[in-house]
């Protein structure tokens, strides 16, 4: 069965207890942080970084704060997972994408592929590094730690139809109660991500793209057609090479 | 945003294209003259060593060697880089043995084996469609990305193919000081080269303003350093002012030096813009 998890912005007070869950239970390193004139903290994911809660200001009358609380999103196609040259970035039968640390390279090739810019490089161990979605705690029947460390309910963690479910009847009774019109993201985007969005306002107002791009690799498109391109560039080259290179044209 | 392939990335990316674009240009030069020149035999070993040169570059990436010994246990058909991989350890085995064959000193009785295998022409037609393929996929690879302006147009092979190519060519042009035949006729092939090259820019140029108009992401490879870079360094250092050159009929080294620090140049913007 896939498993999703469910990050409602709605319900996200911004207290980093899932930042801090995820660092002990993966067992990365604390990091020395900058201040870039905001109160998110880390500002960015890193190889030691796997979660992180954004921190979205808008302004439609009155200020309004809101965070959302940030990871690799375990897509149904995983750009990452298509590139991966030595199988090293793998899913589990639950849906979660990790990455096997022993066979990745580092060739950063998913780094370059993530359309949401998620994986890192693991400084220490010069490998790529991302969310596991605590895969080993899923297999043993338990919650992901940051839904677990959660205390308003802001993560939720099931089978994907279920959070499906509660995201869908969160949004349409908010959007019919509210001011706003909310969103449920990540349902159909990328083969159904694997982390779905309770938003109050459109994807892109939390940096989320709206379509999403998957490397060609996952369709196979740019391959073939840059490679097409190619061999009719080398037909021409070759073609150069004799109208240059045959007998007598020296002159 | 993090640049995660840097320099060495874009070195390998020269390197490699360059070393398939001598094997490319050697072998046809020896295929379309019918003999075996100088030139050509010279040209296999230095395509052999930048292979050689590159590989090391990407070892430093991946800062472990035993790292690229997994990329080799691993075949996976839907990654460039997999299949790049296996293309380049095959490449690196024909050059080796076209670099044999055409040894007089130690690796000879190599060679003569090899020989007895099959003759000399097979493994320069497979060397050029291995060459063909080791410099197309340095753009097929960056293209395989969710980065716009790698994957936003199909170009991007055939670009770095012919600028590869080119670079083979101007390499040679560079080393070879008696053969008049060859410097004549290289010089033809390069122009021919240059002009496939500038041409494809054209087409990958005209394919992102009208696949994306003004949009940030593609307006950095034409404006500020990359800009410059790109227009100033891959464009007209790298191409128009060569071929206007080699039209007006001037001699010397001047040209294929502007080639190579073009092509590099052109490398360096996309790579860098690309991940801006």
């Amino acid at each position: 069965m896939r498993y999703a998890m469910l990050n409602d912005v709605t319900r996200c007070i911004g207290c980093r207890s899932c930042q801090v869950a995820c660092k002990q239970w993966n067992d990365r390193k604390a990091e020395k942080t900058k201040n870039v004139g905001t109160f998110e903290n880390p500002f960015e994911l890193s190889g030691q970084t796997w979660k992180r809660v954004k921190f979205v200001e808008t302004e439609k009358g009155d200020a309004n704060w809101s965070f959302l609380t940030y990871q690799c999103n375990h897509c149904g196609d995983a750009g990452c997972m298509a590139v991966c040259p030595t199988n090293a970035i793998k899913r589990t039968k639950e849906g979660a994408v990790y990455i096997d640390e022993k066979i990745c390279t580092g060739c950063k090739y998913c780094l370059n592929a993530c359309p949401f810019h998620i994986p890192h490089i693991d400084e220490e161990k010069h490998i790529a590094s991302k969310c596991n979605l605590c895969a080993d705690r899923i297999a043993s029947g338990l919650m992901p730690s940051c839904a677990k460390a959660c205390p308003t309910g802001a993560i939720m963690f099931g089978s994907r139809d279920y959070i499906l479910t509660v995201a869908r009847e969160r949004a349409s009774f908010l959007s019919k109660n509210g001011k706003n019109k909310f969103t449920v993201y990540g349902e159909n985007i990328l083969g159904g991500l694997g982390v779905i969005y309770l938003l109050p306002d459109a994807p892109e107002v939390y940096a989320l793209p709206e379509r999403p791009k998957a490397p060609p690799a996952v369709n196979f498109v740019n391959v073939f057609s840059n490679s097409f391109v190619g061999l009719i560039a080398a037909l021409i080259l070759t073609f150069g090479a004799y109208a240059s290179f045959k007998k007598g044209g020296e002159k | 945003m993090n640049v995660h392939w840097g320099l060495l990335v874009v070195l390998y990316l020269f390197l490699a294209g360059m070393a398939g674009g001598i094997y490319f240009t050697a072998s046809f030069y020896d295929f379309f003259t019918g003999q075996r020149t100088n030139i050509s035999k010279k040209g296999y070993t230095i395509s052999f060593v930048l292979l050689l040169v590159a590989v090391f570059l990407l070892i430093l990436d991946l800062e472990r060697p035993s790292r690229f010994v997994h990329m080799m246990l691993a075949y996976k058909f839907f990654s460039p880089m997999s299949v790049g991989s296996w293309g380049l350890l095959f490449f690196g085995l024909n050059s080796f043995i076209t670099v044999c064959i055409n040894s007089e000193g130690a690796l000879k009785p190599l060679g003569d084996f090899f020989l007895r295998i099959a003759p000399f022409r097979i493994y320069g037609l497979v060397g050029v469609a291995l060459s063909v393929f080791l410099s197309t996929y340095t753009g097929v690879l960056l293209s395989e990305t969710t980065r716009t302006l790698w994957s936003a147009t199909p170009f991007l092979g055939a670009l770095f193919l012919a600028s590869g190519i080119s670079c083979g060519v101007c390499l040679l042009l560079l080393i070879e000081k008696e053969d008049e035949v060859f410097l004549k006729q290289g010089k033809r092939f390069d122009n021919i080269c240059l002009v496939v090259e500038l041409s494809v820019i054209f087409f990958y140029i005209l394919a992102l303003t009208i696949g994306y108009g003004p949009y940030a992401e593609t307006s950095k490879l034409f404006t500020g350093l990359y800009g410059l870079l790109f227009i100033g360094g891959g464009i007209l250092i790298g191409t128009v002012i060569p071929i206007l050159m080699n039209i007006a009929g001037m001699k010397g080294k001047v040209v294929p030096v502007l080639v190579l620090v073009g092509a590099f140049l052109l490398r360096y913007a996309i790579v860098y813009a690309g991940q801006q």
